[in-house]
């Protein structure tokens, strides 16, 4: 099909349903095929576990995990990340295939994933006997640009099979593309990093993931646009 | 005056109908495999739907073919989204209402202070002056409670007799007697008021 623009005429529907007609169908060729949703879903995760599992085996994981997953704040702050991601991967997904929205309901309780998940820090980690935010993150920037850089490769993977669909919300896609693959980062990171101090996780697990996302969301609109171009 | 929304070409009913949908949906299949036949034949069965369905939300008879362009276009851009395993009524429905807001949000401005032109006194002094939005509110809040739902139902709402006789549980015969007494009423206010 020739240019959108050049396809526009002003004439009475008839007429008009007839050029847009005969247009299309002279354009009209096998189309390419969608990946089944829950296909892309499964690629996401499958893709973002090898991210993790290369970035443990690089940079190893903390002493004690096995201990430290046994007592309960830090396995909820992870399996709720876990959970966060998978639901947030979904609603990206879904977002871009029309038809497949998903429900308040879900949306709701995606949103109160990524709440539970930021509230776990403030509510059971060691706080700081004196609160520097600032001095956390320069501390522990090397704990966020890991988490960044083990959230990026999962989120272009994920941008480039989500920009293959037709999101008619792209900045929505692209939000929920970032939660999904820099929550997974910081998984990775949390795995690694034995530091469970509410500060350093907020400010050095949790803080690039929400840049992350931002940047995502902001990317997002114009790649996830394009193919309406 | 003249209506620019006349009675549906395809009815709710008929649209809705089960065995119409499964035919487009398999029609749907051959178009994504390149059957030209088959696009034409869905593009032809489903324009007139498509056409009333922009029709009824999109006040400005005007933009009415440019939104249908819209719908069209988008609709071909995104036909491989569509998953023969499921229903093809809410894949088409999402592809038309959003490609419909996106040529809407170009005109937004255009759109939103737009009002339904059956209702307009046909004289130019109260366009120009830009006080008949508040003047046309003010008649309908004027009017009774069932002459102003029949006005809104029909008007502002854009749906047909026949659903909005079904929204309002009457018959269509009295959807009409008072839609037009409604008219008449909104009529005799506006002009009292020029």
């Amino acid at each position: 099909m020739k240019s959108h623009g050049a396809m526009k005429t002003k004439t009475t529907p008839v007429v008009l349903h007839r050029n847009l007609v005969d247009q299309m169908v002279a354009d009209v060729k096998p189309a390419r095929l969608l990946i089944r949703p829950w296909a892309q879903w499964l690629l996401w995760l499958g893709f973002s576990l090898l991210v993790m599992g290369l970035f443990w085996m690089r940079m190893g994981v903390q002493a004690n995990l096995g201990q430290v997953l046994q007592t309960m704040p830090p396995l909820a702050f992870i399996v709720t990340a876990f959970i966060g991601a998978c639901l947030a991967a979904w609603e990206a997904i879904s977002s871009s295939v029309p038809g497949r929205q998903t429900s308040p309901v879900y949306r709701g309780f995606e949103l109160l994933a990524i709440l539970a998940l930021f509230a776990i820090p403030f509510l059971f980690f060691a706080h700081p006997a004196q609160l520097n935010l600032l001095q956390s993150f320069e501390n522990g920037h090397g704990c966020a640009e890991a988490a960044g850089f083990s959230g990026l490769i999962p989120w272009i993977f994920i941008g480039s099979m989500l920009a293959r669909n037709a999101s008619f919300k792209p900045v929505w896609t692209g939000l929920w593309s970032g939660v999904s693959a820099f929550l997974m980062g910081t998984i990775t990171i949390q795995i690694h990093c034995p530091g469970w101090s509410m500060d350093h996780v907020l400010m050095d697990h949790l803080l690039p993931a929400a840049l992350g996302t931002l940047v995502a969301s902001l990317l997002g609109a114009f790649w996830f646009s394009a193919w309406k171009k | 005056m003249r209506s620019s929304r006349g009675p549906s070409t395809v009815s709710k009913k008929d649209a809705w109908d089960q065995l119409q949908w499964e035919s487009w949906s398999r029609l749907m299949v051959k178009i994504q495999a390149g059957d030209e036949n088959a696009y034409r034949q869905f593009l032809d069965e489903i324009g007139p739907l498509l056409y009333n369905y922009i029709r009824r939300r999109v006040f400005n008879p005007e933009m009415v073919p440019d939104v249908y362009q819209e719908v069209l276009l988008t609709l071909h851009k995104a036909r491989f989204t569509y998953e023969p395993s499921r229903p093809l009524g809410p894949w088409l429905f999402t592809v038309a209402r959003n490609s419909m807001l996106d040529a809407l949000g170009k005109n937004r401005k255009f759109v939103e202070r737009e009002i339904p032109t059956e209702i307009l006194p046909e004289t130019g002094e109260t366009e120009r002056d830009g006080s008949l939005g508040d003047e046309l509110h003010q008649a309908l809040n004027s009017l009774s409670p069932i002459h102003r739902e029949a006005v809104e139902i029909l008007k502002l709402r854009g749906l047909s007799l026949e659903d909005a006789a079904k929204e309002l549980k009457i018959s269509v015969a009295a959807l009409k007697v008072r839609a037009h007494r409604g008219y008449e009423q909104l009529r005799k206010l506006l002009s009292e008021k020029k």
